[in-house]
């Protein structure tokens, strides 16, 4: 498996205070191939969030992490913080969700740049000033050189998160984890940031991994997919194969909730009920209360992740079936009503 | 930003006429009269009229309330009823003294404080955290003055290794005379390259400097904390963490920038409650400051004196918070017009 | 689909029996339980004075002078016989009434200036703010010192300056947290409505103020003591015979580095009693103030 270059197995994250243990991992297994774009998606509160932080050692106390990430051949959890800051930047770049709160509003983006730089590849302030510059290019920042001596309040939401992209491009990276750049932007700006990412992952052969809450965004931009719900990855699998045919139902769920310009109008289908508690989840699937095609089993056992033709895995107990003619271009049983 | 200074500057002299005010009102309530006190032995009446007359006390208030205004505003303090010198003069010839203890005492608490109160932070509810938080809450608790004796009677009474008060030993004094370039002896012994001096200086203001910072760490410490921890549960922490930054960096440059600016609103108050405790410090070492000066001064109705003091004091006071005001604008870029 | 799709997973907390949360509180908050015990011992202590305290705390008893402490006098004796644990106890006494007294003049000028002050605004505000300000611009305890020495000194003069130059936090307070209902839509409404000025102040205006200056005051209590003490050492607050903690300092003031129990053991007792009363205030603080949790 050397060429996974992110491989998460069993993964639990749990924040233990007096009254309630919330569990906000409960065994994610996750592998990211080099060079692919991941996409993890799930609802707020199913853990990925978490998940990212915890590929960099991140998570924050009183947060306690078991299992095993390891980056690039490096285990993460349980090592030392020395081992972990040389991995951060330079091994794995993160980009956060709201650049104005991810930048710090004492300090120029330009010594925030030079600072990260410095850290990761050691450069000294003339070069990693230069480096700086370079990547604040490629970021299509308009007049890099005087966005360096500005404060982030002085820049907008896109801009910003540009910046966010340079900073972490610049550390020259193997793997980036973005972890919704662009839910706080506005939709057109979206869509640049996401061509971007694209272009750039293309050019400097990144590994993506690329969090949201959005399948829309996940469409164009991934190339592998997984979903997670309450904690768990319950689906994975190249996009196509799973936008043609989910086999989770929660997946198929979600695909149905996707509003689609052009078909006219349908009913915009909810998933009933609302993501459970992490401090006391369901027994068993932790879906099924919500689940159209629930058995009595799934109120009891906690289906297992296995897996399924075509690089595909699936925790569920019924798994949806693909659907009757080999159709792809017609995605059924999801898409169209 | 000029236009912000000038608005201050001006409300400040506003502030300080009511400060002219409330201590003009005070220093004429009292019954007993000063000028018996300054002819000294038995006066006649008509020495005493004569006295009040030159002195103006005879007029009615309003009228006495102007012409002091206008004295003070044309910078004639008068002279003090108990040095019989220019209240002026006294002020210059021992406000170095308390300007030393003072600005020593700020120093080294911000030294010891801050780095305590990030520590702390760090560390939030560990031991050491406890430990710097229940030290904090005692240290508070502890009178000066009682501080300051117990001082004096550990390392004096006991040890032996410190003097009890003062500013030099007399006897130093009189045989090392360096010249006073600064007035602070500290700095002025060094420059005349006198190290007896310097040790004697140093020796003697060890104990009042412990007495002052002690008083006042732990409210710098604790806010220092305070603010630290909410600090670092700032995104921008987590980035700089993300990057790996080592943690020292992120913690004195990142994290400690954003506390800023309401630290520096509480050094300047401390920068107040300094003045304040140098009254009763001064008073504890016979340290030959304006502290003591305005205690005496205020004690026996030396009311020249009194009111230069209180003026001088408060001027100085607003003129500190200003200057932290003013500092605001240097550290956060958001408040700067753009 | 079934009733359970729709069933909303309430996580009921494991079962917490009162004495459990008793002892978590007692946990997490420790120092506050300390404090809190002192501070109950010292109010009982100077309740309970003239039944505790083994002599009359001013009678003179040459024959006792200066004894170090000992079985007959427990704290030691003074330079004029005097037992110290005596009037250490009915020092107390003094203390608490200080703290009482300053702190609740200071709030009784203070909150009707802030209300006014915020609920009016405009020039009324202006002048007032400004009047504080120039109460402000007197470093702590300068305009104490001032004020007692033109109206003489003594515990009470010591105690109305005090209150004075204290007041302008509580109005500040005060206002504040007016200024800020006043924005509330639900007040126009009243005001829309005929409600009196006075009855908006009163009910709507000051319960939002009451947890920031309950916090306050707490905290303030101990210094209100330590600047009453230390007013009577410099020999501006209370004068012989009361009984006061600074003032058995200063009269012995000669004399500790012989005699040190004549001043080590009331500067001790202002030392926990204020220690005390800190601890409480904290502990109000962090119950009352969300925001300063440290933990959660």
């Amino acid at each position: 498996m050397s060429d996974n270059l992110l491989e998460i197995v069993d993964l639990r994250i749990e924040f233990p205070s007096l009254e309630r243990t919330v569990k906000a991992v409960r065994g994610c297994d996750l592998s990211v191939i080099k060079g692919e774009v991941m996409g993890l998606v799930g609802e707020s509160g199913s853990g990925k969030s978490m998940t990212a932080l915890a590929c960099l050692g991140l998570v924050p106390p009183p947060g306690r992490v078991t299992g095993s990430v390891r980056l690039d051949g490096h285990e993460v959890v349980g090592a030392s913080e020395p081992a972990n800051e040389r991995l951060r930047g330079g091994v794995a770049a993160m980009i956060f969700q709201n650049p104005g709160k991810a930048l710090n509003p004492f300090f120029t983006i330009g010594r925030q740049l030079t600072d990260a730089l410095a850290s990761v590849r050691g450069l000294a302030r003339a070069a990693a000033e230069r480096a700086a510059v370079e990547a604040l290019t490629e970021v299509r920042i308009a007049d890099p050189a005087l966005a360096m001596h500005k404060y982030p309040h002085q820049v907008s939401g896109g801009q910003l998160q540009r910046v966010m992209i340079a900073m972490a491009l610049s550390c020259q990276p193997k793997l980036l984890i973005a972890d919704e750049p662009t839910t706080a932007l506005d939709v057109t700006i979206q869509a640049q940031v996401i061509v971007l990412l694209r272009d750039l992952a293309r050019v400097h052969g990144l590994t993506v991994l690329f969090i949201t809450h959005d399948l829309g965004v996940v469409g164009s931009l991934c190339d592998r997919l997984a979903v997670m719900y309450a904690g768990r990855v319950v689906e994975s699998g190249p996009v196509d194969a799973l936008f043609a045919s989910a086999a989770h139902p929660y997946t198929a769920s979600l695909l149905r909730a996707v509003p689609m310009l052009g078909r006219g109008r349908t009913v915009l289908t909810q998933i009933p009920g609302t993501v459970p508690n992490m401090a006391a989840p369901p027994p068993g699937c932790a879906f099924h209360p919500r689940c159209p095609f629930a058995q009595p089993r799934c109120a009891v056992d906690d289906p297992a992740s296995q897996a399924t033709a075509g690089g595909r895995t699936v925790a569920c107990h019924f798994p949806l079936p693909p659907p009757a003619g080999a159709d792809a271009a017609a995605p059924a049983g999801s898409l169209a009503s | 930003m000029t236009r912000y200074v000038v608005q201050r500057l001006i409300l400040m002299v506003g502030t300080l006429i009511g400060v002219l005010t409330v201590t003009f009102v005070l220093t004429h309530i009292l019954p007993g009269s000063p000028v018996e006190m300054m002819l000294g032995h038995r006066p006649t009446p008509d020495q005493i009229a004569a006295a009040k007359h030159q002195l103006g006390l005879d007029l009615p208030l309003w009228e006495q309330y102007l012409r002091f205004l206008g004295e003070i505003g044309r910078g004639h303090f008068g002279n003090s009823f108990l040095t019989s010198q220019p209240v002026i003069q006294d002020i210059s010839q021992r406000l170095m003294a308390t300007v030393e203890l003072t600005t020593l005492a700020m120093i080294s608490i911000i030294l010891i404080g801050v780095p305590i109160g990030v520590l702390s932070a760090v560390k939030a509810n560990s031991p050491i955290d406890h430990f710097v938080r229940s030290l904090s809450v005692a240290g508070v608790a502890l009178p000066g003055f009682m501080l300051g004796m117990l001082l004096q009677m550990t390392f004096y009474g006991w040890l032996g290794w410190l003097p009890l008060q003062g500013r030099m030993a007399s006897t130093v004094l009189l045989d090392h005379a360096f010249p006073r370039v600064t007035g602070l002896y500290l700095v002025d012994s060094l420059l005349a390259h006198d190290p007896i001096a310097f040790r004697d200086a140093a020796a003697h203001i060890v104990l009042p400097l412990i007495t002052l910072t002690l008083a006042n760490l732990p409210l710098v410490a604790r806010t220092t904390r305070n603010l630290m921890v909410e600090a670092l549960t700032e995104d921008y922490v987590r980035t700089a963490f993300a990057y790996g930054l080592p943690r020292r960096n992120v913690y004195f440059r990142y994290a400690l920038k954003a506390t800023l600016i309401p630290l520096l609103t509480v050094i300047g108050l401390t920068y107040g409650y300094l003045l304040g405790g140098a009254v009763v410090a001064e008073y504890v070492f016979d340290w030959p400051g304006i502290g003591s000066y305005v205690v005496r001064a205020i004690t026996q109705s030396d009311y020249p004196a009194a009111v230069g003091v209180t003026l001088f004091l408060a001027a100085a006071y607003l003129t500190i918070n200003l200057i932290v005001d003013l500092l605001y604008f240097l550290v956060d870029p958001r408040l700067r017009r753009a | 689909m079934t009733a359970e799709a729709l069933n909303l997973d309430v996580a009921l907390p494991r079962k917490v029996t009162f004495a459990a949360r008793a002892l978590h509180f007692a946990g997490q908050n420790v120092l506050f339980v300390v404090g809190a015990t002192l501070f109950l011992a010292i109010v009982l202590a100077a309740i309970f004075a003239p039944l505790i305290a083994p002599y009359d705390p001013i009678a003179i008893n040459f024959a006792d002078k200066l004894s170090p402490p000992c079985l007959a006098h427990l704290m030691g004796a003074n330079e004029l016989g005097q037992d110290i644990f005596s009037q250490v106890l009915y020092g107390a006494r003094t203390s608490l009434m200080v703290g009482v007294v300053v702190i609740g003049l200071a709030i009784a000028i203070g909150v009707p200036i802030g209300l006014l002050s915020g609920y009016f605004g405009g020039r009324l505000d202006t002048a007032l703010m400004r009047i504080s300000d120039v109460f402000l611009a007197f470093p702590p305890l300068l305009l104490p010192i001032a004020i007692t020495a033109s109206l003489g000194t003594g515990l009470t003069n010591a105690m109305m300056a005090l209150a004075v130059s204290w007041f302008p936090w509580y109005s500040r307070i005060v206002r504040g947290a007016v200024m800020r209902v006043n924005s509330e839509l639900y007040i126009a409404a009243a005001r829309a409505m005929g409600v009196s000025s006075a009855r908006i102040m009163l009910r709507h205006a000051l319960p939002n103020s009451m947890t920031p200056i309950v916090v306050q005051g707490s905290m303030d209590f101990g210094y209100a003591i330590l600047a009453a003490a230390s007013l009577s050492f410099i020999g501006i607050g209370a004068q012989p015979p009361t009984p006061e903690w600074g003032l058995m300092a200063a009269l012995s003031r000669d004399r500790f580095l012989d005699d040190w129990w004549t001043v080590a053991f009331p500067g001790l007792a202002i030392f926990v009693t204020v220690l005390a009363v800190n601890l409480v205030g904290d502990g109000i603080r962090d119950i009352l103030d969300p925001k300063h949790q440290s933990s959660h």
